[in-house]
């Protein structure tokens, strides 16, 4: 080490005491020496520095915004998890004892439950199925039929000359089926019937 | 620049997304040229980057307006830059490789395109990471961001008789090892 590269180190660094600054400053104004000393020192410092960052691929600077905005997206998506995670449990339990305390069994079941035993304890089965399951009496194929009434009335189209019947007797008869029936007729029936069909199709298309 | 950073935190607060993206571009190249000094290395210097942005993201709510953003960065960018130097110590502690060789592999993915600018950071990288990290610390802050004791000291939260100090025997050493490299 040169011999005051310490004290222009010191210098420099501005740890000299006011006094000691002076000093070192007066000498620096006298000697050339101390002078080309304290250039050598500030050239070398200044080899290190960069004046301006270094130049940089810009791809990567214009990446970064992108790949933090990814981050945090899934870290909000990992933070929800967690959240439902930690609080599924709670939320649970929550509505257990909300069902509990609150819920309709409180209210309802104990009816059900008056009910059943009064059955059980008094009330002879054929009782029960007379007084209790008197819906179970009716045909189940009727109440289908009922529900499904509306599909069956087909609507026949005006004009169109076949009794209601063949189309009752279309549906409700597994042998009198479309082909059976369709295969009676002639013809000139058959080109008729599709005539009008096609007629009445038409028409009601337009309506 | 103060009023402007402040007007884009504001904004920010409000739910103006874009505010962030005009802070990230403002800032992104000081934050990484710090880690990355900090750090001697691309991939480093990369993480803390991309750390320090999320958590001016998270934090920027708790932001006070007493200093400036640029300081307030800076505070993330130095405690996450000598975090990452702890985790790194811990790991070489762990594992096989010679911690000494750490900073000697060249880094594949470096950013530096130009091979005058590339040598010279390679130089200084080299040296940097062979003074302590509070001692390497203050010379980037004094030498390559050109802060005043006052400004390290409001970020590092040191006296500013402990910088110069610091800063003393950070420039000593340096000086020593790259005169011997050359």
């Amino acid at each position: 080490m040169k011999k005051n590269e310490e004290r222009i180190l010191k210098y420099l660094s501005d740890l000299m005491s006011d006094s000691e600054r002076n000093q070192f400053e007066k000498e620096l104004a006298l000697s050339e020496d101390l002078k080309n000393e304290l250039n050598d020192v500030n050239s070398g410092i200044n080899s290190l520095r960069f004046t301006e960052p270094p130049e940089a691929d810009e791809r990567y600077f214009a990446g970064i915004l992108p790949r933090v905005r990814e981050k945090l997206a899934k870290e909000k998506k990992r933070a929800f998890r967690k959240y439902a995670f930690y609080f599924a449990p709670s939320a649970a339990a929550i509505l257990i004892f909300s069902l509990i305390l609150f819920g309709p069994e409180n209210e309802i079941v104990p009816q059900y439950r008056e009910l059943a035993m009064e059955v059980i304890n008094n009330i002879s089965d054929k009782e029960v199925s007379e007084n209790y399951f008197t819906q179970l009496e009716s045909n189940p194929a009727d109440i289908y039929f009922q529900k499904n009434s509306d599909e069956l009335n087909l609507e026949i189209p005006d004009g169109l000359e076949i009794k209601n019947d063949s189309y009752i007797r279309l549906l409700d008869s597994p042998a009198a089926n479309e082909y059976s029936t369709l295969s009676r007729l002639s013809d000139s029936d058959l080109e008729i019937v599709y005539e009008k069909l096609s007629s009445a199709t038409s028409q009601k298309v337009l309506k | 620049m103060q009023d402007n950073d402040f007007e884009l935190i504001k904004k920010f607060l409000e739910g103006d997304e874009v505010a962030f993206n005009l802070i990230v571009r403002k800032y992104q190249k000081k934050i990484y040229w710090h880690a990355r000094q900090m750090l001697g290395n691309h991939l480093d210097a990369d993480e803390v980057t991309q750390e320090v942005l999320i958590v001016l993201y998270k934090k920027l709510k708790d932001f006070n307006f007493q200093s400036s953003l640029y300081t307030w960065i800076y505070k993330i960018v130095s405690t996450r830059s000598l975090n990452q130097i702890r985790k790194k110590k811990v790991k070489n502690f762990f594992s096989m490789d010679d911690s000494e060789n750490q900073f000697e592999a060249e880094d594949p993915k470096d950013i530096v395109a130009d091979i005058v600018n590339r040598e010279k950071l390679d130089l200084v990288n080299k040296a940097l990471q062979k003074i302590p990290p509070k001692q390497r610390e203050i010379f980037i802050m004094r030498n390559y961001e050109q802060q005043s004791y006052e400004e390290i000291s409001k970020i590092t939260g040191k006296s500013i008789g402990g910088l110069k100090a610091n800063y003393f025997h950070a420039l000593k050493k340096i000086l020593e090892l790259t005169n011997e490299k050359k």
